[in-house]
């Protein structure tokens, strides 16, 4: 392992501490970086999938922060 | 196997999309005819938004629990007024992609890209990346 990927792990590693609440996170951006590394033409239902989450994503961070 | 790639995601998410973007997702270039936007590559691009958006997230979040400096809300509402522009704008990129209107999709991919770099830097001039990853 490189000391590239091995800081990079290290640091995923004290986040995914910090934000242990937020497991659904955790595993949208795995999905989303899954797809990425993917060498594979992606189907359409991956396409309609992406857009739907992060149409989501965008919605939640878009809306108003409650006082 | 999962849990090293869930990990790496997230650490790749607070590294900010810019790296994410430039390395997976063709982003580091501008459009043009003889760079067209192509189905795949739109996609790339917004597997690249879900990432760095999860980041977003996290934050949001953590400021709403007041788990982080409250100055996070002018921060989010600082990042809130490009990624309110961002939605309509790739709703329209995707339906250009889809009809293979290029003219028009290399435009509005453009402007996604410049969108997306005003956020990110956005996020690392009020080191966001710092505040979510230095929280426990």
């Amino acid at each position: 392992m490189s000391p590239e990927v091995l800081a990079l792990v290290l640091k995923g590693l004290d986040i995914i501490v910090s934000i242990a609440s937020n497991s659904d996170l955790v595993e949208r951006a795995g999905n989303a970086l899954i797809g990425l590394l993917n060498k594979d033409e992606p189907s359409q239902a991956d396409i309609d999938a992406a857009e739907v989450d992060l149409d989501s994503m965008l919605a939640e961070f878009n809306s108003d922060i409650p006082e | 196997m999962k849990r090293p790639i869930l990990v790496l995601a997230f650490a790749a998410s607070l590294s900010g999309c810019a790296s994410i973007t430039s390395q997976f997702a063709g982003f580091d270039v501008t459009a043009s005819v003889s760079n067209p936007v192509t189905p795949e590559r739109l996609y790339r691009v917004e597997q690249a938004a879900r990432v760095a958006t999860a980041g977003l997230l996290t934050y949001r979040r953590l400021c709403i629990l007041r788990k982080i400096d409250q100055s996070c809300r002018q921060t989010i509402a600082s990042i809130q007024v490009y990624t309110r522009r961002l939605s309509p704008v790739l709703v329209s990129l995707r339906t250009f992609v889809r009809a293979n209107d290029q003219i028009n999709a290399i435009n509005t991919f453009n402007l996604a890209r410049e969108i997306l770099t005003e956020i990110q830097a956005q996020r690392t001039a009020a080191n966001v990346d710092a505040a979510i990853g230095g929280k426990s």
